[in-house]
């Protein structure tokens, strides 16, 4: 793995996009390094990602397939009725 | 001498409760002991908390299993309100036959990739419904019609385009009331930038590409018209 600061924005080329050591989780890789960054609330990633693509994979998910670009990872939302709050979902 | 049994008491979400509410509570929403240990505990907590923590942990099989019905039993509302958010969506929905409001088949042209990462044409078929129970199944004893109205719980139902496992997300009422199943799953997608060009969904991942306009923005909810046009992959 590559890590470095330029710009704030960290390279590598094998990211976890999801908290926890589950075996199931979200794996960014790329046989090239691409950018990210980490937003303020740990779960919002921004990816950019260059010539070579990059490729999510997952045990139960079938693997998602970025080209070159910018984007913003994110976590669908759930409501608790009980609290009134509104939570990510982590599968 | 007659033995007398003290009782502790903890607040749990800002409510107290009896210790042994408090454990069938934390048993039920953690789910098993190491995931209460490091979401309530953890390793740099105080030695006290380390003490109580080990407690906990030799009494975890004995602590009873929290059930729908058990919450149903509870008197004190507010206590069953904490019961019902520990037993979670699925299974309150799967025991309360809950009213269905809306179903919805999506059909849309979509993408999937080959071995070697070269884009297929595909065609995606989801299905969703948004269902109800209303707070008067709940909390029966509101006299409040308001309070009643107010402690409806909508969720809508999807599976997984992969495994085809069920799940159940809960939304708000504001959504659950337009009675369109698709506002409801559109909801679920909050985004960040301002017009994206598509949106993947790898399980509850959800990847926005940016287009040339896109730009940061505050919070919000996809609608239902969003959601259909933007939608290109999922897995």
């Amino acid at each position: 793995m590559i890590d470095n600061n330029a710009n704030n924005i960290l390279q590598s080329t094998k990211l976890q996009l999801t908290p926890g050591g589950e075996p199931q989780k979200h794996i960014m890789k790329s046989s090239r390094a691409f950018g990210y960054t980490v937003l303020a609330d740990g779960q919002q990633f921004e990816l950019y990602v260059g010539s070579e693509v990059a490729v999510i994979e997952h045990d139960e998910h079938a693997k998602m397939v970025l080209d070159k670009g910018q984007y913003r990872k994110t976590n669908q939302m759930e409501f608790d009725p009980f609290n009134n709050t509104v939570s990510y979902i982590f599968d | 001498m007659n033995e007398v049994k003290t009782t502790n008491y903890y607040y749990v979400e800002n409510i107290k409760v009896s210790e042994d509410v408090a454990k069938m509570y934390w048993k039920r929403l953690h789910k098993d002991y190491d995931n209460f240990y490091n979401t309530l505990i953890g390793e740099k907590a105080h030695p006290e908390m380390q003490m109580f923590g080990e407690q906990i942990k030799q009494e975890w099989e004995t602590i009873p299993h929290l059930t729908v019905q058990k919450a149903f039993e509870e008197k004190n509302i507010e206590v069953r309100r904490l019961y019902f958010r520990a037993i979670g969506v699925a299974e309150m929905f799967q025991e309360l036959e809950p009213t269905l409001i809306d179903k919805q088949v999506l059909e849309k042209e979509g993408i999937t990739w080959d071995n070697d990462n070269k884009e297929i044409t595909t065609h995606m078929r989801d299905e969703y419904e948004l269902y109800e129970i209303q707070g008067a199944k709940l909390f029966p004893e509101e006299s409040s019609s308001w309070r009643t109205a107010n402690a409806t719980v909508f969720a809508v139902r999807c599976w997984c385009s992969t495994t085809g496992r069920e799940y159940w997300i809960y939304v708000p009422r504001n959504i659950g009331q337009k009675g369109d199943a698709l506002e409801a799953i559109a909801w679920t997608v909050q985004l960040t930038i301002t017009d994206p060009e598509y949106i993947y969904r790898q399980g509850d991942v959800i990847l926005a590409k940016y287009s040339t306009t896109s730009k940061e923005c505050r919070p919000y909810h996809l609608n239902a018209e969003q959601y259909v046009k933007l939608l290109k992959a999922e897995s």
